[in-house]
């Protein structure tokens, strides 16, 4: 891996291919998460595999390069939808759901992995953001207002509606299959 | 079976391990730009290090040819002469102290001693430029002015004559021949005909009392054909010096000074946007700006010239489709190199928030663009490479670089019903460099005057001091302005 890391820092094509058909498959599962759709999460990978290439000599071998290139293609997403949002004023309750409210009562195994995948590109950009750092990367509150320049509180109420819309669609997909 | 689940823990699960596919042209996509990338930073490279190079070149090349140039025009011909009269000097002295009083020789021998002279004259001449150019002026002067003439006339009889005498009277010679070379060097370095005439009247009392009566019938004599010599001597010396003269003011005109007047067309290599990273998906594009200045020039040889100058250059870039409130400027986290005047305050992260949290939902929203202006003092360092040159047009190629300080520094938001300045940005470095190329063309218009049109390529190398979001900016500018040539 070191070495592959090298020929990519010194630019040998072959290399970066090679990265690239290590990774790509994970980051693009990864790039899926955050983005609306399958268009937007291709431009993503394609966006942050450059920038992993420029910036490659940036990597001095401390942590996982995996976790390195996730952070980039997260940093991407983020950067997208940052930019692409400047004016999608939703209105947002401070209001933390109360945890009873989250519980569930489906069957996990009927539920299509695909299908989950799109419950959560169908969420509000910020909603969607927020959910991923939080739930799914293991970012805090802190971290994700941080990096989305947003308040606290605002990441927080943006996580449990972002739960909230989850569970119903959840939910009513549950019932939809249930009828099927 | 159905189970109770947190949702978090059912998409945690669910979606922990997935791995799913892209399509082939992402890849394809990928390497297209690494390759791109990869073929454009090579020309950049070069382009900045051949104009490096060129300047080093350059400058070593010509600064030898001016050496050269300046050697053969003026050393070789004084450090002959002068060992040749230094030589001559000598034999006169030795001729003088054993040679017999016998005329014909003593006559030759003054012709040698006065052409020696008159050499020296013209020589010391040559030594200075300013010299020389009075030398010429009271030695055409002298042609023309029989006044002048006679005081001529009246030099050479008193060198003849202190000479004789020395002959004579070993004495005196050294004393003599001292005063007279006194008298040429006053000659020589007298400034204006007046004082010459003064000098050399009252070199003739000198001379002509201390000449001895037994010798004037001789003198007169010797004189007759001396002036003839002279005469010839002085024509060709004069014929010399109109020669010179003629070379010099054919090469006279070292200087050019312009006053210069540039269109320009700001752009960027790259399609980023210097405000915010944000913003790289705007359209951004540059904007017509000018630039004015007086451009100097100074020549070295034919073919090479050193430009410099000042001017003042604006550059522009509008970035477009920009949302705007009535009062305030609203991008979802504020502009990261943006420093908000307070007047205005574009709308900071917690502005965003508070509006997001349905505080001021009503607001009227336009579109508009963000134009970022930013001016230079600009100072050219360029050499100048004539390669074409006819009686009315004179092509050459240009190179060199720019040293750029930061004047003006301004973000201006414009929409329909909104404009005004938002702020400054805060990443423009205040010493920038740019690396320039391009051609100028000299129209000949009189002898002295030129149009001269001139289009540059000016990429600039250190503009931002951070965040640039790799925004590149260069000029194109096509400058012009007449040029007077001194």
């Amino acid at each position: 891996m070191q070495e592959l890391i090298q020929q990519c820092k010194e630019n040998n094509l072959q290399a970066q291919a090679k990265v690239y058909q290590l990774f790509s498959g994970k980051l693009f599962a990864l790039s899926l998460k955050y983005s609306r759709n399958r268009m937007d999460a291709e431009d993503v990978l394609q966006d942050s595999f450059i920038q992993v290439f420029q910036k490659i000599h940036q990597y001095k071998n401390k942590g996982s390069f995996e976790g390195w290139l996730k952070r980039i293609v997260i940093n991407t997403a983020l950067q997208k939808y940052r930019e692409k949002s400047p004016l999608q004023l939703v209105k947002e309750e401070q209001d933390i759901e109360n945890e009873e409210g989250l519980v569930l009562d489906i069957d996990e195994e009927k539920i299509d992995i695909s299908d989950l995948l799109q419950l959560i590109q169908e969420l509000p950009d910020r909603y969607r953001l927020v959910f991923n750092l939080y739930v799914l990367d293991n970012f805090s509150h802190k971290e994700i207002a941080k990096m989305l320049e947003i308040s606290v509180g605002t990441s927080k109420s943006n996580l449990s509606r972002a739960r909230l819309i989850l569970k119903k669609k959840v939910e009513n997909y549950h019932q939809i299959q249930e009828k099927a | 079976m159905i189970e109770d689940k947190n949702i978090d823990r059912l998409f945690q699960e669910k979606l922990k391990d997935m791995e799913v596919a892209p399509d082939p042209k992402v890849w394809l996509a990928i390497e297209d730009k690494l390759q791109k990338k990869k073929r454009r930073a090579l020309p950049i490279w070069w382009f900045s290090s051949g104009v490096a190079a060129t300047l080093v070149l350059g400058l070593i090349f010509f600064s030898n040819e001016f050496k050269k140039d300046k050697k053969e025009e003026n050393f070789p011909v004084i450090t002959e002469q002068n060992v040749k009269n230094k030589t001559k000097l000598k034999n006169n002295k030795e001729d003088n102290k054993s040679i017999s009083i016998e005329n014909e020789i003593v006559i030759k021998e003054e012709k040698n001693k006065f052409k020696n002279d008159s050499k020296k004259v013209l020589k010391k001449g040559n030594e200075g430029i300013i010299i020389a150019s009075k030398n010429k002026r009271l030695l055409i002067s002298n042609e023309k002015d029989k006044k002048v003439k006679n005081s001529e006339k009246n030099i050479v009889k008193g060198i003849v004559n202190s000479d004789k005498i020395a002959d004579k009277n070993n004495l005196n010679h050294q004393s003599k021949s001292k005063r007279n070379e006194v008298v040429l060097k006053d000659f020589t370095l007298i400034d204006g005909k007046i004082a010459e005439k003064e000098k050399a009247k009252r070199s003739e009392e000198v001379i002509v009392k201390g000449t001895s009566s037994d010798n004037i019938a001789l003198n007169k004599k010797s004189n007759l054909l001396e002036k003839q010599e002279n005469k010839k001597d002085f024509i060709a010396e004069i014929n010399k010096t109109k020669e010179v003269k003629k070379e010099e003011s054919k090469q006279d005109k070292k200087w050019a000074i312009s006053p210069v007047f540039g269109v320009l067309q700001s752009n960027s290599f790259t399609e980023a946007s210097a405000l915010d990273a944000t913003l790289n998906s705007n359209s951004v594009s540059g904007e017509n700006s000018y630039s004015y200045g007086v451009d100097l020039v100074y020549k070295l040889n034919s073919n090479w010239s050193i430009k410099s100058g000042i001017q003042l250059q604006k550059t522009a870039f509008v970035t477009k489709d920009i949302t705007f409130t009535s009062s305030a400027i609203i991008v979802a986290s504020g502009l990261d190199n943006v420093q908000y005047t307070s007047s205005n305050g574009g709308a900071s992260s917690s502005d965003f928030d508070q509006l997001n949290s349905g505080n001021e939902l009503e607001l009227d929203l336009e579109q508009g663009d963000i134009q970022q202006s930013y001016g230079y003092l600009e100072i050219p360092l360029e050499i100048k490479y004539t390669f074409f040159k006819s009686n009315t047009l004179k092509t050459s190629l240009i190179s060199g670089f720019s040293s750029l300080f930061l004047t003006e520094n301004t973000i201006v938001g414009e929409s329909a019903n909104f404009g005004g300045n938002i702020g400054e940005a805060n990443n423009l470095n205040s010493i920038n460099f740019s690396g320039n190329l391009g051609i100028d063309v000299d129209f000949m218009l009189t002898k002295r005057l030129n149009l001269n049109i001139n289009p540059m390529f000016k990429t600039q190398l250190n503009t931002f001091s951070k965040n640039s979001n790799g925004f590149k900016p260069y000029i194109l500018g096509v400058y012009t302005g007449i040029r007077y040539e001194f």
